[in-house]
């Protein structure tokens, strides 16, 4: 059911760069095949951040040009929810 | 394709979030199982992918259904709001509206306010309010 969503988000990342929608993307997901997706914008100037939980994901991390660990940060989101 | 450099990213850049719901919760899942010391739970999304909710304002990826020609939220789509607000509060709230009502009426996925605290973990995290020249 999953099926295709990887090329959908490489997809919209390259269509919204290509129309300068935005300056920097986070990607939340740990999905190694949106790395050529990362590399290729990252060749073109743009910063992807990833957000995940590593070391899982580490290979989408480093095609990125930062990335966000929301694992370290469990208690803050659980704080939110509490709100 | 455009160059990056070209584009403003003087005080405030403007940020996209992607997130891919499905590949997301999955993580989440087999954490808090390997935490709890129980077996991963990957095998319990059988049950979830059949879900479909009604379509919701703040959704992107959407498929109409075959038979009743309504619109239906799939399980794996993602969210992706585009902010050009200078305001960070602005930008704070209107990320956690975005994937909050992404997320509403599918109470499998992210919990609402869980999803609102990432969007505010994401914002102020270090690293993109701050990028180097």
């Amino acid at each position: 059911m999953e099926k295709g969503v990887d090329t959908l988000i490489a997809t919209d990342m390259i269509r919204l760069a290509w129309e300068q929608a935005y300056d920097v993307a986070v990607l939340a997901t740990l999905d190694s095949d949106l790395v050529p997706a990362v590399q290729f914008l990252a060749a073109k100037g743009l910063k992807v951040i990833q957000a995940g939980f590593p070391p899982k994901g580490i290979d989408l991390a480093t095609a990125c040009w930062g990335s966000i660990d929301i694992g370290r940060s469990r208690d803050t989101i659980r704080r939110a929810a509490s709100n | 394709m455009p160059n990056a450099e070209s584009v403003s990213t003087a005080q405030s850049p403007r940020i996209i979030v992607f997130v891919d719901y499905w590949n997301f919760q999955l993580s989440i899942n087999e954490i808090e199982a390997r935490a709890n010391g129980s077996r991963s739970p990957r095998h319990s999304f059988s049950n979830r992918l059949a879900q479909t909710g009604t379509l919701s304002s703040g959704t992107r990826l959407r498929t109409s259904h075959p038979a009743t020609g309504k619109f239906h939220v799939r399980w794996n789509e993602y969210l992706r709001v585009v902010q050009s607000s200078n305001a960070r509060e602005s930008q704070i709230q209107e990320l956690g509206n975005g994937l909050a009502r992404s997320s509403a009426g599918h109470p499998s996925r992210l919990p609402r306010a869980q999803a609102k605290g990432l969007a505010a973990l994401s914002c102020l995290s270090q690293g993109y309010y701050s990028l180097p020249a």
